[in-house]
């Protein structure tokens, strides 16, 4: 073996968060053909430490250098160029995307396959490390450790001479952990440094040649795997001995009766669950992550839907109900803090105070100097460090603000206490103080059940330790029993099977599922609609389809169904960038005004060419305008588009006051030339609107547009160019409503400042992309599904004028409502069945906002 | 001196701290005050009370409007729905009493049964069935136009009762009848946000409906409620719109759209949910609407006062982009350095050194 050469190293980083110092000086390095291991309790900084690394997190001092080179100006594309990779713990996935567009995506220039292989590739690439994974499942199907292959596959597909894994097995079975220890032990023969982060020793142990520790933000030596124990490395990882960091455990078992009891409680994920907890008892559950420990626990609370039974004192709680679970006195301290504990724009006074809100007011009004002082006792009790109690929430440290979380619920007298990851991202000295309030509460006669995936915290904390496995309970570890290494055993040893089952029984309800779910599932339906309604019509009024209405000299359907088209296919790249364009519908009047200074009689070829070219640069300016404000001055896309519509309605009513500029008939009957009974801007429509579907499925434009709107930052993770992005699509967005208002000009035929023919065309293009299948967060929708709502539309308000002029068969009700409620029943039923297709629960808990 | 040492160390405190937030609702009224100042110096007599009686009306409307599109936007949604429903309720004031006033209760009752009934339409469409708000109120909105044409057959020509028109165009005591109800209303609906369990949940359900599920608060019967509140607030600007415009057309609700937007968003309330304040809507809506009757005031075209109003809600929410609070901590740090350099001082103790710099992070 040649002399190693450093591949990796990081020299004094500081890195400074507001509230906490998450790396004071650490120096690290990683030589050729070694697995270094990162070890260190949750919060010491590893994470932090590799974000740097990695670019994605910039030091505040400290140099990186990879491969000898140092990386001057730190980013993750940087990063990657120069040879570094890493499997993110919080997954750099896109969840729209499918397993292929994923892997695609992620690669740099030189490793991307063309994307008429790229399926084909990823399968490769995926077996290559024993997985099975569709290349074309979407994301969003995939199992938590299915997600974590993927991220394997794709950070060694980059054949990295730097690799960072970071906590790779948490979701894997022992099978496929030793198929990664395979793989990492060759590419450590081919020369590949291999970072390893976990907090699971005996791994460590076994596949790392040399192991660094992190405590606080500080490195506390590094050492020779082979020479060292895993006792000496644990006091180093908590920085004392075990009975110094966790209170003193409960001393007898007391003849009691159990105060929470669960009886054969099944659930999603779990099967006859029996559990029974005494007050002053502290209960861990443990368990490979989606093993159903988690499941469970949140039934108890009301979160999951369960059957079964729960007591409380002998009485039953109501199932699947967090009301009745919170009234009865049962208390979820939630695993994940940001998304379901803490309400991060409020204050810590409204933050801590939520729970008892009722105990603090009288008549239904909450008594604010009382609120005060019990907020006030409570930050004094659990030792928050806040300035006041007004501060946001989000000013606040992790620990402080898990701090809060526990005095939320001790304001509210639970009885059972369920604390989910409670010391989760929770710096060391925070956590003793948690450990202490978790032994207090129990101590205080409440039962309290704890759920970790840190072995350490079970073994020091509970009194009793439930092992889960494939959704049962397989063994229970009482007193000397509780320790990491048979938390560990148990969990991993029992599992493997069970996972090849339930992936074989998921994949063949997925095929349906997907199809359900899919892009393209609205536009068969829209399809279908718009020729039932196109009979219909027909068999009442026969003239329905006749060449005049379809493209006769008044401007027949489908021409008017052109201009409604443009705008939309232009609504829909604003919508898959995860945002949206009010302006697109004063900016065809704009269009249409514009145009009336360089097309009346009098005027030649030479000033319509002009016109265009002005019609062109003023989309082109309103697209910047509005990108601008979006992202330069960061203001919601409803807002800056908002603005921009009231603006270009005043400079529309501005330059026509009143309708002047009379089109001559050359420029509209060019417009309306006809190919047989079909307008050609229509057929011009069906081309553009083909080849924009091709580039959204089938090229790296339409695969970053997605994933921008997918999510922004794993897409600038992932290296993608988020900027030019959006601003390419607001901008694209824009020359569609010229597009668009160009058509719309045919039929008007004169310049009119009046906004109200032109406004309509906003919403008109909302409810078409909505009804073609586009989600309104972004990353999805198809442009053939908004080609089709756009015809749906049109056709909808065309036939209303047919039907209106003869007695409707059903009743004598006037039929000029009809469009609108179609419209209306259409948009609500569309959007709902669409949404219950995707398997979204409910959009309005949906937290995902910018 | 001492003072003020004092005096910049409350400064600090309350920048700090307090629930003064310099970058949150406040903004607003130190925007209309200084146009309200202003505007004499551009059209003489146009804070008059001629001026402003005539002003108000149209701002009170909009404000009570807005306080439905404030609470939607409280729970993260987007109200598309406001033009429909004030049409139907203006329409619905109209058609059936016909300029007979026995029959005006009957219609405000059923003004009010369609907006409980819009209300759950939406409310239940965005929770049971998980279509965006934005989605859902654009579908019922679409519903709500349609309803009025099948009552209209496409033009209305009923006028609105005398006793209604008086009451909307009426004064009590100098003011306004509509700027009571609308200051009544804003009020009451603020002092429920802010002081009753209710409100303070509905607060929670809005910054986080996840969380507060977790907590055990019933999110869905918080957010239902709300499309049923956000809908009378357009019903009861309908019925005051009917009674101000005499003779309500099909359009009538058409221009409120964009303006309970645009007065929501510079009143400060935040597009991602949780804290709001209706007072500062009804600012934002005074603000617009005085803007419109100054450029109007000062012989400006229609067109001149769009442009000028979108570039102001461009403008306005640009400025809020800047973390004023590290600027505010910045101002108090000069101030403190410059108060320990005169003679017979010290800085304060309590500097701003806990405001977390770079907190945006």
């Amino acid at each position: 073996m040649p002399a190693s050469r450093t591949v990796l190293r990081l020299t004094n980083v500081v890195k400074a968060f507001p509230g906490v110092i998450a790396l004071e000086g650490v120096s690290f390095d990683v030589v050729e053909g070694e697995v270094h291991a990162l070890v260190g309790e949750n919060g010491a900084g590893k994470s932090t430490l590799m974000a740097v690394a990695a670019g994605s997190t910039l030091p505040d001092r400290g140099t990186v250098e990879i491969g000898g080179h140092p990386m001057a100006d730190p980013s993750p594309a940087a990063a990657q160029a120069l040879g570094l990779a890493v499997v993110y713990q919080h997954l750099s996935i896109l969840e729209d995307l499918t397993v292929a567009e994923n892997m695609v995506f992620a690669m740099p220039p030189q490793r991307r396959p063309p994307m008429a292989r790229a399926a084909e590739w990823t399968r490769q690439q995926v077996e290559s490390i024993g997985a099975d994974i569709d290349p074309a499942a979407r994301v969003n199907e995939l199992s938590t450790a299915d997600r974590q292959l993927l991220e394997i596959a794709k950070a060694l597909a980059l054949d990295a001479k730097v690799l960072v894994l970071d906590e790779p097995t948490e979701a894997l079975t022992r099978v496929e952990s030793e198929r990664l220890f395979a793989q990492i032990r060759a590419m450590r023969e081919r020369g590949t440094a291999v970072v390893y982060i976990s907090h699971r020793l005996p791994e460590v142990k076994g596949i790392a040649d040399r192991i660094t520790v992190l405590r606080d933000g500080e490195a506390r030596g590094t050492f020779d795997a082979a020479g060292v124990s895993e006792d000496e490395i644990l006091r180093l990882i908590i920085g004392r001995s075990v009975e110094q960091v966790f209170p003193e455990k409960r001393a007898a078992v007391p003849d009691v009766a159990p105060l929470l009891e669960v009886e054969s409680l099944s659930g999603g994920n779990f099967h006859e669950v029996g559990l029974s907890v005494q007050p002053g008892e502290i209960v861990g559950l443990a368990g490979v992550e989606g093993n159903g420990q988690r499941e469970l626990m949140r039934a108890v609370a009301g979160l999951e839907q369960a059957r079964g039974e729960i007591r409380l004192r002998g009485d039953r709680v109501a199932l699947g109900n967090p009301t009745a679970a919170r009234q009865s006195g049962i208390v979820y301290l939630p695993g994940d803090r940001h998304r379901e504990g803490i309400l991060l724009s409020l204050s810590v006074r409204e933050n801590v105070s939520l729970l008892a809100l009722k105990a603090l007011s009288r008549f239904g009004v909450v008594r604010s100097r009382r609120e005060g002082r019990t907020v006030a006792e409570q930050i004094e009790r659990h030792s928050i460090r806040t300035p006041s109690q007004e501060t946001p929430i989000s000013s606040l440290s992790g620990g402080n603000q898990q701090k809060v979380l526990f005095a939320r619920s001790s304001l509210a007298h639970p009885a059972v206490l369920l604390a989910d990851e409670p010391t989760r991202g929770v710096d060391a000295g925070a956590r003793v103080e948690l450990y202490q309030v978790l032994r207090a509460a129990a101590d205080e006669g409440k039962a309290v059940v704890v759920l970790s995936s840190d072995q350490i915290e079970l073994q020091g904390l509970c009194d009793r330790v439930l092992v889960f496995s494939r959704g049962r309970v397989v063994r229970t570890l009482e007193g000397d029993e509780i320790t990491e290494e048979n938390i560990t055993g148990t969990a991993i040893t029992t599992v493997s099977r069970h996972r090849t089952e339930i992936a074989a029984r998921a994949r063949r309800l997925l095929r349906l599922r997907r199809f359900a779910a899919g892009d393209y599932l609205p536009s068969i339906v829209l399809a279908a609609l718009v020729l039932a309604l196109g009979a219909y019509t027909t068999s009442v009024n026969g003239r329905f389809f006749s060449d005049y209405n379809l493209s006769g000299a008044g401007g027949g359907m489908l021409l008017l169904g052109s201009a409604l088209v443009f705008a939309s296919l232009g609504q829909l790249i604003a919508l898959l960038s995860a945002g949206i364009d009010l302006s697109v519908g004063p900016l065809m009047g704009l269009t249409v005004v514009i145009l009336s200074f360089f097309a009346t009689a009098g005027q030649g070829a030479g000033d319509l060419t002009l016109g265009i070219l002005a019609v062109i640069g003023c989309g082109i300016g309103v697209g910047l305008a509005n990108a601008t404000l979006i992202r330069v001055f960061r203001l919601a896309p409803v807002i800056a588009t908002l603005a921009s519509f009231i603006v270009i309605e005043g400079i529309m009513l501005l330059a026509r006051p009143t309708p002047a500029g009379f089109y001559r008939t050359g420029v509209t009957d060019a417009l309306k030339t006809n190919v047989g009974p079909v307008p050609a801007v229509f057929i011009a429509a069906i081309v553009v609107t083909l080849a924009c579907e091709y580039l959204l499925r089938r090229t790296r434009v339409g695969l970053e547009l997605r994933a921008v709107g997918s999510d922004e930052t794993r897409a600038h993770r992932l290296g993608a160019r988020v900027n030019t992005t959006v601003f390419g699509a607001y901008v694209a967005c824009s020359l569609f409503a010229v597009a668009g208002g160009i058509i719309v000009a045919s039929f008007v035929a004169v310049g009119s400042g009046d906004p109200a023919g032109s406004e309509p065309y906003t919403l008109k293009t909302i409810s078409a992309v909505v009804l073609g299948g586009a989600s309104i967060f972004g990353g999805r929708g198809s442009f053939l599904g908004a080609f089709l709502g756009a015809a749906l539309i049109q056709e909808i308000v065309t036939a209303s004028g047919f039907l209106q002029q003869t007695t409707h068969p059903f009743s004598d009700i006037p039929t000029v409502a009809v469009p609108y409620w179609l419209l209306g029943f259409l948009i609500l039923v569309g959007a709902g069945l669409y949404s219950r297709a995707r398997g979204i629960r409910s959009a309005s808990l949906e937290t995902d906002t910018s | 001196m001492a003072e003020a040492q004092r005096a910049g160390s409350r400064l600090t405190a309350t920048l700090a701290g307090s629930r003064f937030r310099p970058s949150g609702f406040f903004a607003i009224w130190i925007a209309t005050g200084t146009l309200f100042a202003v505007s004499p110096l551009f059209v003489s007599g146009s804070v008059d009370s001629t001026a402003l009686v005539s002003m108000l009306p149209f701002a009170s409307i909009l404000a009570i409007a807005a306080i439905g599109q404030t609470l939607v936007i409280q729970q993260r949604g987007l109200d598309l729905s406001a033009p429909g429903m004030i049409t139907l309720a203006a329409i619905l004031t109209t058609k059936y009493p016909n300029g007979n006033a026995d029959k005006l209760p009957g219609a405000v009752g059923l003004v009010l049964l369609a907006c409980v009934v819009t209300g759950l339409v939406s409310g239940i469409a965005v929770t049971r069935f998980g279509i965006t708000p934005l989605v859902a109120t654009l579908g019922v909105n679409a519903l709500l136009l349609g309803t009025v044409y099948q009552i209209t057959g496409g033009t209305a020509t009923w006028s609105a009762t005398s006793g209604l028109s008086s009451f909307s165009v009426n004064r009590t005591a100098g003011i306004p009848n509509t700027a009571i109800v609308a200051a009544v209303a804003v009020l009451v609906v603020a002092a429920v946000m802010r002081w009753t369990v209710a409100g303070r949940r509905f607060v929670a359900v809005g910054a986080s409906p996840v969380a507060a599920r977790a907590a055990g608060i019933r999110v869905r019967n918080y957010q239902v409620a709300t499309y049923v509140v956000a809908s009378l607030a357009y019903g009861g600007a309908g019925i005051l719109l009917a009674g101000f415009l005499r003779t309500p057309n099909i359009d009538a609700g058409n221009s409120y759209l964009l303006p309970t937007i645009a007065a929501v968003v510079l009143g400060g309330t935040s597009l991602a949910g949780g804290t709001g304040s209706v007072i500062a809507t009804a600012m934002g809506a005074l603000f617009l609407t005085q803007l419109e009757q100054l450029v109007l005031g000062l012989g400006g075209a229609e067109s001149e006062q769009l442009i000028i109003q979108g570039a102001i809600i461009a403008l306005g929410m640009a400025l809020r982009t800047i973390p004023w609070r590290l600027v505010g901590s910045r101002i108090v740090e000069t101030v403190d350095r410059i108060g320990s350099v005169l003679p017979g001082t010290r800085s304060a103790p309590n500097g701003s050194a806990e405001l977390p710099e770079g907190s945006d992070q």
